[in-house]
């Protein structure tokens, strides 16, 4: 395979899961009974296709142009178990769910990354991770406002 | 930009004097005026550097930095002109250095000391000018250098405005008000200028002659007075186990500032009064006895009453007081060992309301922001909070943002001293808030002022609101609330086209029948305004005990665990059980205070364990409060002084201080910061935590409690949003939550993405309700009641430190000039005031700050006690009771000494 070929095919493979994202939460969108967790789907859906452009024009153009920069993590995503989803499921546990996704993606990247020592596709792959991250950390800040209300 | 001084290339910022690039690069310049708080003042002139191209030599407190400036703070020029100037402050005035209290923290003596200064060259003897008139202050006016640093302090940090330079040339002193002996002046004694001062002129009166400054240990740790949380420094004689200084620590949340009490209420650690063994009672006293006596015995009560009757007859009392650690482990007995949620505190008789009401608006009752955001608002509305004695500190900030610019408004039933500060105060009947407040939503509607944008992405119902305020215009809220109808068209008007409102309350809100509507209603008004969310804005009340907030964190509450976790999840209660190692955890929510109390007349509440609450004295209605406490089963209260509660007590258990262990606090904008032990205990007292571990032992579980850390580490394990606060990270500067990891940095606003935690906000409808009981032609007057700057709760911390009793020693009864000229009272006239449910005597203070027909006293002095008074009637939401609306009756027993008073002081007669 050539080098082409497997940077392609890892393109294609995160493009993919970037559609795949989308179908989950515009079906997550069409199941939820609270509006505000359907916006947070929609919104979300909406995202992952502009995640999914991003990747395309980056698979077509050379890879010095995919600097994603690393953001912080404050590892939120792994303090949370992954919630079951339920048509009636809470907004917290909607943001959770997605940011367990976010991790889970980064996750991926990351470990792909372990398998080779080609300078190229180690770029690629570190873009990857930070664009899962970058993801990951801004469903984390909406999480710190809906996680842990303080009621009694 | 760039600039080089002493030979160093060195980075610099725009607007920096020269003096301030020094300091960031740990660059040396002496300087006397000069305080980071205060700003240049460029009067001592010993932060004399040459600047090439400047003739002569320059301040350099004054000179801006400019790109390529090249400067020298030291040469021989530079010295001998330092040299002349430190000689002749030296012979200026009489510094003393052998006897004087500043001796080794004088920046005078420094100066002296660095420029080989032994004795001043000229001799000029200043007369003696001492000023001793005040109760913690000492003023030393030969000792003084005129640099100004104390006036600045007082009129630019903490905002009093009490001292300024009076006379002239060489006659220039400070003075207080208009040249008053400060104890005789406006002064509220809150030492920031001490603090400031940099020679012996200005000094702490208590601490005079207690050890040099050397050999006094310092402990950081955090102020045990009121909500802020302040950070102070602990000045520790270790031979006497005493206390003898308090200075602000220049770190958030007070950067240096503290109040009266912060600053000068800390004998009472050591105050002969403390409880310090076990007590049992036998044959009707109660007795001193060993720890394992008094354990054994309390446990084998608690025991076989709750083996007869079931858990549910225990309740058990956290405090608003007491740290994180041992809210935690009072709330951990009572579900882990006893089986029951019948866990409450303090909050209940205060914020419950705000966090009803705010949860319901937003999804969360938190403070949405920090309190130096205040300085960026550019309109404060505070509504309910008579800031400048309850949270003195929050009210520098916000006198503070008042006088750079911000505009203040104060709607208060009295004309407290912030009003002082004001660019509008509107003046509304005891209780009318949600009618005054429709009111100003409803004109803002009207014209069209509201946040359309805002209400619409952000908000679940933004037609609704519109509808349900129609029926407020302000000419009929006007009528009811008593604000002109002008006043609240003017200030819906600033309010509706302001850039950036910061809302601010306090109990004046929450303490109603009609507590948590109120709250909903001031959500309300910031959903319509949409200052939600970004710094200098938000909904934020002013919690009113030191650890008011973390006392609901850890989960000494009926329906939740620490860290806000429902007892109700089966999933939650099954993770406890786990980590804890128990089984069979309740899932029925507890009683709230209101009910446990009332169930002990039926016989349903048979034990009551109660830490640091003192609660014949704290709830309302007291003669009812006796009752129900009598009719217990077992009594047991843990606390540090005797009060009211524990000469009721069947066990009673000496609990240490706040400076008498670890552990943490959680202020007001949900910052969690560190208590640190600083003396040891008087005779056996020891921490709730470990009384509770001793407790669970004979009972049969291992709580796990070997430390207070252990404790904090306990919780932490199954915590959620303070899961990332361990002690380690918050040793300099305390972590606000959510903190759900210990990579996360803490989280000082909410909502900063626009998302509240709701998903979107709801406009909830509120309508007018009055108090529960108003006056009539038996009861004529309305009383409010709350808290007074010198004292706090029930005045066991402030009755037993130096000189706040001095300062005010008795409760007064405020009744406005108007009813007093009409029944023939005056100030220090005896009077009684009489409820329905009970009579005090106490001395009269006519002050415009009461409105005719509203009288105000508070609860701090058992001898004449507000909720002697107050009505029990509560909220039916969280069941809060109203102590601000009770109706009573005033009559004049005796005349009292005359009293004169030259000037208008601040929070007494």
């Amino acid at each position: 395979m050539s080098e082409k070929h497997t940077l392609d095919t890892i393109f294609d493979l995160a493009i993919s899961r970037e559609t795949a994202a989308n179908k989950l939460y515009t079906a997550l969108a069409g199941r939820v009974k609270s509006p505000a967790v359907k916006e947070i789907f929609e919104s979300l859906a909406k995202e992952e296709l502009k995640h999914k452009a991003l990747l395309s024009t980056l698979k077509t153009g050379p890879l010095t142009q995919a600097k994603f920069k690393p953001m912080a993590d404050y590892h939120v995503a792994e303090s949370e178990p992954l919630p079951e989803f339920k048509p009636d499921m809470p907004l917290r546990d909607a943001v959770a769910l997605a940011m367990k996704n976010e991790q889970q993606a980064a996750f991926l990247y990351r470990s792909m990354a372990g398998f080779t020592s080609d300078p190229d596709m180690l770029t690629l792959f570190e873009n990857l991770v930070n664009m899962e991250l970058g993801h990951k950390s801004t469903l984390e800040d909406l999480f710190l406002d809906i996680g842990y209300p303080e009621v009694f | 930009m760039k600039i080089t001084m002493n030979g160093r290339i060195l980075e610099v910022q725009t607007g920096q004097t020269l003096l301030q690039a020094a300091r960031q690069h740990g660059i040396h310049i002496p300087t006397l005026c000069y305080h980071a708080h205060t700003g240049p003042a460029g009067k001592c002139r010993l932060c004399l550097v040459e600047v090439e191209g400047m003739r002569g030599l320059q301040t350099s407190c004054t000179v801006e930095v400019k790109d390529g400036l090249v400067v020298k703070t030291d040469s021989d020029a530079i010295r001998s002109a330092r040299r002349l100037v430190v000689d002749l402050l030296l012979a200026s005035g009489r510094h003393d250095c052998l006897a004087c209290e500043k001796n080794s923290d004088c920046e005078l003596q420094n100066a002296a000391y660095e420029l080989g200064i032994e004795r001043p060259s000229f001799t000029v003897e200043p007369a003696v000018d001492i000023d001793d008139s005040a109760e913690f202050v000492t003023r030393d006016n030969a000792k003084c250098i005129k640099c100004g640093r104390c006036i600045a302090g007082c009129t630019q940090v903490v905002c009093n405005e009490v001292l300024d330079f009076g006379f002239r040339g060489h006659d220039t002193k400070v003075i207080c008000d208009d040249d008053l002996p400060m104890g005789k002046s406006s002064c509220v004694q809150c030492g920031e200028c001490v603090q400031l001062c940099p020679t012996g002129a200005l000094v702490d009166k208590k601490t005079v002659g207690k050890g040099r400054s050397w050999q006094l240990d310092k402990v950081n740790t955090t102020c045990p007075y009121c909500g802020v949380g302040c950070q102070i420094t602990l000045h520790v004689d270790r031979a006497s186990n005493r206390v003898v200084r308090v200075t602000g620590r220049d770190i958030a949340p007070n950067n240096g500032m503290l109040c009266v009490k912060g600053r000068y209420g800390f004998e009472f650690h050591a105050s002969p009064k403390r409880l310090t063994h076990p007590l049992v009672r036998k044959d009707g006293k109660l007795v001193p006895v060993s720890w394992d006596e008094a354990l054994d015995y309390t446990a084998g009560r608690i025991k076989a009453i709750v083996d007869k009757h079931g858990p549910d007859v225990f309740s058990a009392l956290g405090s608003g007081r007491i740290t994180n650690e041992n809210n935690y482990a009072v709330a951990k007995f009572t579900r882990a060992v006893i089986k029951t949620n019948n866990v409450d505190h303090c909050a209940r008789t205060c914020h419950a309301p705000t966090v009803a009401g705010l949860a319901a608006a937003f999804g969360s009752g938190a403070a949405t922001n920090s309190i130096a955001d205040i300085l960026e608002a550019d309109v404060l509305f505070v509504i309910g909070s008579n800031m400048t004695e309850a949270h003195p500190v929050v009210s520098y900030y916000v006198k503070r943002a008042a006088k750079n610019g911000a505009t203040l408004i104060v709607v208060d039933p009295r004309k407290i001293d912030l009003v002082r500060w004001a660019s509008l105060y509107a003046q509304q009947r005891v209780g009318t808030d949600v009618v005054f407040l429709n009111g100003i939503i409803n004109e803002i509607f009207k014209n069209g002022w509201q946040n359309e944008a805002f209400m619409r992405a952000n908000t679940e119902n933004p037609d609704d609101i519109r509808e349900w305020v129609k029926p407020y215009p302000v000419e009929k809220a006007s009528e009811i609330c008593g604000v002109p109808v002008d006043t609240m068209k003017t200030i819906a008007r600033i309010l509706g086209t302001a850039k950036n409102v910061n809302i601010i309350y306090c109990l004046g809100i929450t303490e109603h029948t009609c507590g948590t509507d109120n709250v909903k209603t001031i959500a309300n008004l910031q959903m319509v305004l949409g200052h939600l969310g970004k710094r200098g804005g938000g909904v934020n009340p002013l919690r009113g005990q030191n650890n008011v907030q973390g006392a609901c964190d850890m989960g000494a509450l009926p329906n939740v665990y620490h860290t806000y976790q429902p007892v109700e999840d089966p999933k939650v209660a099954a993770k406890m059980a786990q980590c804890w190692g128990v089984s069979g955890l309740p899932i029925k929510p507890g009683y709230k205070i209101p009910t446990m109390m009332h169930k002990a007349t039926t016989g349903e509440t048979k034990i009551l364990f109660c830490v640091g609450d003192n609660t014949v004295q704290t709830e309302p209605d007291m003669n009812k409060t006796i009752k129900e406490i009598k009719a217990l089963e077992f009594f047991v209260v843990v606390d540090i002084f005797p009060n009211l509660t524990t000469e009721m007590a069947d066990v009673v258990l000496p609990d240490v201080c706040f400076n008498e262990d670890d552990g943490c606090y959680s202020n007001m904008e949900r910052r969690v910061q560190r208590l640190r032990k600083a003396v040891n205990p008087p005779g056996q007292a020891k921490p709730t935590w470990w009384i509770m571990q001793e407790l669970g032992k004979r009972m049969g579980v291992d709580l796990r409690f070997t430390s207070a850390e252990a404790t904090w580490e306990d919780m932490r394990r199954t915590a959620t949003s303070m899961a990332g606060i361990t002690y380690e990270r918050i040793e300099e500067l305390g972590l606000q939550w959510p903190c759900p990891t210990t990579d996360h940095p803490g989280t000082p606003i909410l909502h900063l993405h626009g998302k509240f935690t709701r998903g979107k906000g709801l406009f909830c409808r509120t309508d007018n309700r009055p108090p529960a009981e108003v006056p009539d032609a038996e009861y004529p007057f309305m009383l409010s009641t709350g808290r007074r700057l010198w004292h706090y709760h029930t005045g066991t911390q402030t009755r037993n430190s130096v000189g706040l009793e001095t300062i005010f020693p008795e409760e007064l009864l405020e009744i406005s000039p108007v009813d007093a000229a009409r029944m023939g009272i005056k100030t220090h006239d005896v009077v009684k005031a009489t409820s329905r449910r009970g009579t005090i005597t106490l001395k009269a203070w006519v002050t415009d700050r009461s409105p005719e027909g509203v009288c105000w006293c508070a609860f701090h002095f058992h001898e004449a006690h507000a909720n002697v008074l107050t009505n029990s009637a509560y909220d039916n939401v969280t069941e809060t009771p109203e102590y601000k609306a009770c109706a009573i009756k005033v009559e004049k027993v005796s005349d009292g000494v005359p009293f004169i008073q030259t000037v208008q002081r601040q929070a007494r007669p």
